[in-house]
């Protein structure tokens, strides 16, 4: 009698525990499909500083605690300088006489996706980890760079050419960067990387394809295939123009093990 | 059976041909007039040309260095001279492509940059102004006689202005180690 009262019991669980077990996985799947579309936020705003939506926009000045949404381009005059918050894990420092797009800020799932264009200029970014996957990337005229969780700066001038400097505080092969003639480099610490010739054509491509500029997409727009975004550090594959994975950083910066 | 030169008009084709080579280019507009009032808008549309005129070049020296830029390009130009930018006898057609090695000049003035023993002795001439600019990384090895594409322009002035403030270098190998 006892033996069978075990039993019971034991099936009882069983059967209890079952659809929470299913509840768990459903709740996983619905957060992996999930996308939320993020914003940016001024934090600082010194000398002149403008942002437009689109390219047909007017310029507006930027303002402190004005709400940018993604597909902003931001331009800064001389001594001037803007600090954003975008999304829910980078900082950006933008300096003097930059131009950047901030085209894609999501969370896919449980990856945090922003994408950075800086066109000419410098920026200090800081990537902080806040428990979530880190995809966070920063295209320049001639290179791209992939970063987990760290803090760096970039610059892209026409003398210099693309410069990437990381902090001291950085852990081993924290900022990926593939520069567009196909050359691969990573950073760790306070290490330099620095290509001093852009690629025009390249850059046309980027520019022309990848289209930093086009603004947000809704999670709705971002279900269709059609429409997604061309991933600005793996355009050739998310194009299918290229086959196979052989962006071995990008992928490696991406993957959740790294973090 | 000799050899035979070329006559008279082969030696004036041959001059024309060479003093056309020298000749500067002349561009078909400058961006200042066509950039609007915002000072933006000119740093957008200066950074699209390959070749920026004297116009521009003047003008964006004037507003880096924040001076008076004047009410027209004579006002400009006299300034320029009046700062030792360029000598008296010097004429900066408008349309005409910048060369690098007064932008230097003024650049070395403006910003107090002395230079090496044969800059001090000789005062900041062109050639000396862009051999120094060329050794502190500020231009990609030009000489005074290249034009300078937009972006080179703002690159170089952004170095000045860092300079200028006392900002970070942006060098890679002056950064501490």
């Amino acid at each position: 009698m006892m033996r069978l009262a075990i039993l019971l019991l034991m099936a009882t669980s069983v059967v209890a525990q079952q659809p929470a077990k299913k509840t768990d996985a459903e709740t996983k799947t619905a957060e992996k499909k999930e996308v939320k579309v993020f914003e940016a936020i001024v934090l600082k705003v010194a000398g002149k500083a403008q942002s437009r939506i689109d390219r047909k926009a007017k310029w507006q000045p930027l303002k402190i605690n004005q709400v940018l949404k993604p597909g902003v381009v931001i331009r800064t005059g001389r001594k001037s300088m803007v600090a954003l918050r975008v999304g829910a894990n980078a900082t950006l420092l933008i300096d003097r006489q930059t131009r950047i797009a901030i085209p894609t800020i999501i969370q896919d799932g449980d990856t945090l996706k922003t994408r950075v264009s800086l066109k000419w200029g410098r920026t200090e970014v800081k990537v902080n980890k806040v428990g979530r996957v880190n995809d966070f990337a920063v295209s320049t005229p001639s290179a791209t760079l992939a970063v987990r969780g760290t803090a760096f700066r970039i610059m892209w001038d026409a003398i210099h050419g693309h410069r990437a400097h990381g902090v001291p505080g950085n852990r081993l092969r924290a900022i990926e960067v593939e520069y567009l003639r196909k050359v691969e480099a990573a950073l760790s610490s306070s290490d330099t990387t620095s290509e001093r010739f852009p690629l025009p054509a390249l850059d046309a491509w980027y520019e022309t394809y990848i289209e930093p500029l086009k603004g947000a997409f809704t999670p709705a727009e971002l279900e269709d295939e059609r429409l997604r975004p061309i991933d600005v550090a793996n355009p050739l594959d998310s194009t299918g123009l290229r086959a196979g994975n052989q962006q071995r950083g990008t992928k490696q910066a991406n993957s959740p093990d790294r973090q | 059976m000799g050899f035979k030169g070329p006559g008279a008009g082969g030696w004036g084709l041959g001059a024309l041909l060479l003093l056309a080579a020298c000749a500067r280019t002349q561009l078909a507009e400058t961006e200042v007039a066509g950039a609007g009032k915002d000072e933006l808008d000119f740093w957008d549309a200066v950074a699209t040309v390959r070749a920026v005129s004297n116009h521009d070049a003047l003008y964006a020296l004037l507003l880096t260095y924040e001076i008076d830029p004047g009410a027209d390009y004579a006002a400009r130009v006299a300034m320029a001279k009046k700062r030792g930018w360029i000598r008296e006898k010097d004429t900066l057609p408008e349309k005409e492509t910048a060369r690098t090695g007064w932008i230097a000049k003024a650049v070395c003035i403006e910003s107090g940059i002395k230079g090496g023993v044969t800059m001090r002795v000789f005062g900041a001439r062109e050639r000396y102004a862009v051999n120094e600019l060329n050794y502190r990384r500020w231009l990609p090895d030009l000489t005074p006689q290249q034009a300078m594409t937009g972006l080179q322009l703002i690159a170089l002035l952004g170095e000045a202005e860092d300079d200028n403030t006392g900002a970070p270098t942006t060098n890679p190998e002056d950064l501490p180690k």
